[in-house]
C-alpha cells in the first residue's frame, strides 16, 4: 500500500520531496523577507523586553540579588520567605477583596450601559462616547482626580452624600473604606468593557429575536435566553481579562494612598513594587512575579474548564 | 501604478539609509583637537571628565555648575559633569549603578547613604584623609559624624539643614500679635506659648490657620525628648529594635492631634490631604509652617513677607531640631577615585560653601560660613541667625536602611488621617510593625 507523508506527499520518495520542500522553503523566506523585516522590530523587542526578562526573573527568584551587588544564589528560600511574610497575606488578601468586589460590579455595569446604548439614535451615540471617555484617559490623571472627589472635607462625594443626609466615611483614610473606593472608581472604567459588550450585542442574529417574540417571550425572557447565552464568550472574555487586570492593580494604590492607610489597599503588585524598586530585593520580588503568574495562569485555566459548562458558541458543535 | 515595494527597491532603501548613517559618523570630528590657521589638526591636552550628581531643582543644578566651574578654573585638564537625578535620590543612584552607568561622585543624604556603604558602594575615605592631613575641626561636629559608618569615613559632608517656623508677617501684623523670638534659647517661646499664638492668628471664617506641621516633620519634636523610633539609631545591630512605643512618643502625637481637634488651630487631617501645609502657607493661609532651609522657593513669595523664629520646645524637654545633611561620596569602583577626592575636598572650601549657601537653599557645613554676612544677611528671611544657633542642637535622625519607617507610618498615617485616635494602640502596632523590618532586613544582610 502506498504509504502517504505529512502534507500529503509521496513518502515513498525522500530525496525529491525533500529537495522540493528545501526549494520551496528558500524560495519562500526570500520572499517574505521583506514581512520578517519589518516584523523584525517587533519580534526582537519582544526577544529583548519580554522574553529574556520573564526566563531571567526566574533565575533571580532562585538568588539574593539587590541589583548592584553579586547575586547569592539562595534556591527557594525567597519562595519559602514568602509565603512567611505577613505582608504576602495581607497584600493577596487585599487585591482577592478588590476583585470580588470590582470585577462582578464592572461588568454588571458595564452590560447594564451596553444594553441601554444599543439603539440607533443620535442621545444614545454621545452617550457610548460619554461613557467611552474614561477609557482613554491616563490611570495616574484618573487617580488624582478622584483623590480630590473622595476627600472628606471638600469632595464632591462626600457633598453629595452630605445632601441626602448622609455623613460620608472618610474614604482613602479609612482602613475600611480605602479599598471601596478604589472598587467604586473602577467602576468608572466601565466605558472599554461596555463597547466590548456593546459590539458583542450587535451581533447577536435578529433573527433569534423574532424566533423568540414569536414563540411569546418577552423581553426579560428574550435577554436571559437568546441575548445572555449568545453574549457568553464575550462575557467569558472580559471576565478572564476582568481577573487578570483585578490581580495586577497598582497605579491607584501607588498615587492614592502608597498602599495604606494600615495597608488597606497594599496590593499584590504594589508590594512587589516596593521590594523591587523601593527595597531593590529584586529576588524576592522575582518571586513573588513568579507567584502571581503561576496564580493567574492556574486561576484562567479553571476558567476555561468551567467554560464549557456555560460558554456557548453558536458555530461549535 | 503599482505602489507596492519590490524586494530589490526595499533592499537599495535599506543600504541608503546605512550608507547615509555611515556618512553622518564619519563625518563626527574623530578626536579633541583644534584646526590651526594651515588647516591642520593640533592635538591638545583631553580633558579628563568627572561625573558628579545634584537634585533635580533648578537652583541647586545652577549652583552646582557654578561650583564645577570654579573647580575647572583652577584644574583646566577637568571637566565636571553633573548628573541630573530624580527626587527619588536612592532609587535613581541605585538605578545608575545597577545599570553599568554609575557617577564617580555620589549625592548622599542620610536617610540611605548607610545602605549604600552596607552594600559596598561607596569608597572608604580614611586612606586619603590620612594621607593629606585632613582638619576636620573647622566642620561641624554632628554632619562630620553623620558620615562615619562602621567606624570609616564613607563620605563628606557638603551640606545641612535644620527645621524652623517659617512665618507670614504680615498675617502677625494684621491680628496685632507680635513676631516669634529669633533667640533660640529664650525659653518663653515654647509648645504652650505657640499655641496661643496660633489661636489669635486663626480665624476660620477666611480659611485661615495659625499654624501647620507635615506629618514628616514629627522627628524634630521627638528629638526634644530625644526619642526615636529605633534603638542603635545609626548602624542596625542584631540588638537593634523598636523604642517608638514610649510616653515621650505618645506626647508629641497628642500635642500634634490637640493643635488640630482642641486648640483648631490647624487645619483638620482632611482638609490637609490634598492641600499640604507648604501649599497653605504659599497661598498665605497659614501664619506659622515648620520647614527647613532647602528650598528657596518661599523667596518667590510676593504677596507677604516671611521670616523664621525657632522651633518652639517643651517645657518638660529641650530645643532640638533634626539636622537633614546632604553629603557627597565616591563610587567605590570610580577609576578616578583621586580625582573625586579632590573634588570632595573643594566642595567642603570657603568659596563652593559660601556660593551654596546664597542660594537661600543649604546651611554649610564650614562653620564660618554660617557666621559670615554672605549667610547671615541673605534675606529673606533676616532671621538666618537662627538657623546657625540651631545648629549645635541639631541630631541626625534613625538609619532607616531597613525601611521601616514605611511600616511605621502605615500605622502612624491612621493617626494623622484623624482615623484613630488610640494613641498607644498606634504606637504598639507601629512598633511591631517596626520589629517585623528590622528582622526582615537582618536575615537579609546580617
Amino acid at each position: 500500500m502506498k504509504e502517504i507523508g505529512v502534507n500529503g506527499l509521496d513518502a515513498n520518495q525522500p530525496h525529491a520531496s525533500r529537495h522540493k520542500k528545501t526549494q520551496f522553503s528558500r524560495r519562500r523566506l526570500q520572499a517574505n523577507l521583506e514581512g520578517y523585516l519589518f516584523a523584525a522590530p517587533w519580534l526582537i523587542g519582544f526577544f529583548v523586553f519580554v522574553f529574556v526578562p520573564f526566563f531571567s526573573s526566574f533565575w533571580y527568584s532562585l538568588n539574593q540579588w539587590d541589583m548592584v551587588t553579586p547575586m547569592r544564589f539562595v534556591g527557594a528560600q525567597n519562595y519559602i520567605r514568602l509565603f512567611q511574610n505577613d505582608i504576602f497575606w495581607k497584600s493577596t488578601q487585599v487585591t482577592l477583596a478588590y476583585a470580588a468586589m470590582s470585577l462582578p460590579a464592572t461588568l454588571a455595569l458595564a452590560m447594564l450601559l451596553a444594553l441601554l446604548v444599543n439603539r440607533q439614535n443620535p442621545l444614545t451615540l454621545f452617550f457610548r462616547g460619554v461613557f467611552f471617555i474614561p477609557a482613554v484617559a491616563s490611570g495616574v490623571a484618573i487617580a488624582v482626580l478622584w483623590r480630590w472627589l473622595f476627600n472628606p472635607e471638600f469632595g464632591l462625594i462626600n457633598y453629595a452624600l452630605s445632601l441626602i443626609g448622609i455623613e460620608g466615611p472618610m474614604w482613602l483614610a479609612s482602613e475600611r473604606w480605602a479599598l471601596p473606593a478604589m472598587a467604586i472608581m473602577a467602576l468608572w472604567g466601565v466605558g472599554a468593557t461596555m463597547l466590548i459588550y456593546l459590539a458583542g450585542l450587535q451581533s447577536v442574529p435578529q433573527h433569534l429575536y423574532e424566533a423568540a417574540d414569536l414563540d411569546g417571550a418577552n423581553k426579560i425572557q428574550s435577554l436571559w435566553h437568546v441575548t445572555l447565552p449568545m453574549m457568553s464568550p464575550t462575557i467569558f472574555y472580559t471576565i478572564v481579562l476582568g481577573v487578570i487586570g483585578a490581580l495586577q492593580v497598582f497605579t491607584q494604590a501607588y498615587v492614592m494612598t502608597r498602599g495604606g492607610p494600615n495597608f488597606a489597599t497594599y496590593f499584590y503588585v504594589y508590594n512587589l513594587y516596593e521590594e523591587a524598586f523601593v527595597k531593590f530585593r529584586m529576588g524576592y520580588a522575582s518571586a513573588l512575579a513568579w507567584v502571581l503568574f503561576i496564580a493567574i495562569l492556574v486561576l484562567t485555566l479553571v476558567q476555561f474548564r468551567l467554560a464549557g459548562r456555560w460558554v456557548y458558541y453558536e458555530a461549535g458543535d | 501604478m503599482s505602489t507596492a515595494l519590490s524586494r530589490r527597491s526595499f533592499l537599495q532603501m535599506i543600504a541608503a539609509s546605512a550608507a547615509t548613517g555611515a556618512f553622518l559618523v564619519a563625518c563626527q570630528p574623530a578626536s579633541p583637537g583644534t584646526v590651526s590657521e594651515s588647516g591642520g589638526v593640533v592635538p591638545t591636552a583631553a580633558k579628563t571628565d568627572l561625573r558628579i550628581v545634584s537634585g533635580q531643582d533648578i537652583t541647586e543644578i545652577e549652583v552646582r555648575k557654578q561650583i564645577g566651574q570654579m573647580y575647572e578654573l583652577v584644574n583646566p585638564n577637568v571637566n565636571i559633569e553633573i548628573d541630573v537625578i530624580s527626587g527619588a535620590r536612592s532609587d535613581s543612584q541605585l538605578t545608575m549603578i545597577a545599570g553599568g552607568n554609575p557617577p564617580d561622585i555620589l549625592y548622599l543624604n542620610d536617610f540611605f547613604q548607610y545602605a549604600f556603604a552596607h552594600k559596598g558602594l561607596l569608597l572608604e575615605l580614611d586612606g586619603y584623609i590620612e594621607r593629606d592631613s585632613f582638619d576636620f575641626t573647622p566642620y561641624l561636629p554632628e554632619a562630620v559624624e553623620a558620615n562615619r559608618y562602621k567606624g570609616k569615613m564613607i563620605a563628606m559632608p557638603f551640606e545641612v539643614s535644620v527645621a524652623g517656623v517659617v512665618y507670614n508677617k504680615n498675617l502677625f501684623d494684621e491680628a496685632g500679635v507680635p513676631y516669634p523670638t529669633a533667640d533660640v534659647t529664650d525659653t518663653s517661646w515654647n509648645w504652650d506659648s505657640m499655641v496661643e499664638v496660633a489661636k489669635a492668628l486663626t480665624d476660620e471664617s477666611k480659611n485661615q490657620y495659625g499654624f501647620s506641621m507635615d506629618s514628616w516633620m514629627i522627628p524634630n519634636w521627638l528629638l526634644c525628648y530625644d526619642q526615636r523610633y529605633i534603638s542603635n539609631n545609626k548602624e542596625i545591630t542584631e540588638e537593634t529594635h523598636a523604642v517608638i512605643n514610649a510616653e515621650p512618643t505618645a506626647k508629641v502625637l497628642q500635642y500634634w492631634l490637640d493643635l488640630r481637634n482642641v486648640h483648631k488651630v490647624s487645619p483638620t487631617a482632611a482638609m490637609s490631604q490634598e492641600i499640604s501645609g507648604f501649599d497653605r502657607f504659599m497661598s498665605g493661609k497659614v501664619a506659622m509652617y515648620t520647614y527647613g532651609r532647602w528650598l528657596n522657593t518661599f523667596r518667590t513669595i510676593q504677596d507677604f513677607e516671611w521670616d523664621v523664629a525657632p522651633m518652639p520646645a517643651p517645657k518638660d524637654g529641650h530645643f532640638a531640631s533634626q539636622m537633614y545633611i546632604l553629603n557627597y561620596g565616591i563610587y567605590a569602583n570610580s577609576q578616578k577615585a583621586d580625582l573625586a577626592w579632590d573634588v570632595l575636598k573643594f566642595l567642603t572650601t570657603k568659596e563652593p560653601q559660601t556660593a551654596n549657601v546664597l542660594t537661600g537653599m543649604a546651611i554649610a557645613v564650614l562653620e564660618e560660613v554660617n557666621r559670615s554676612p554672605e549667610f547671615l544677611n541673605n534675606a529673606p528671611p533676616a532671621n538666618n541667625k537662627v538657623y546657625a544657633d540651631t545648629l549645635p542642637y541639631a541630631a541626625l535622625w534613625d538609619n532607616n536602611e531597613s525601611g521601616f519607617m514605611v511600616y511605621a507610618n502605615q500605622v502612624l498615617g491612621q493617626l494623622y488621617s484623624g482615623e484613630r485616635t488610640d494613641i498607644d494602640a498606634v504606637l504598639q502596632e507601629a512598633s511591631d510593625g517596626i520589629d517585623r523590618a528590622l528582622d526582615e532586613w537582618r536575615a537579609d544582610n546580617l
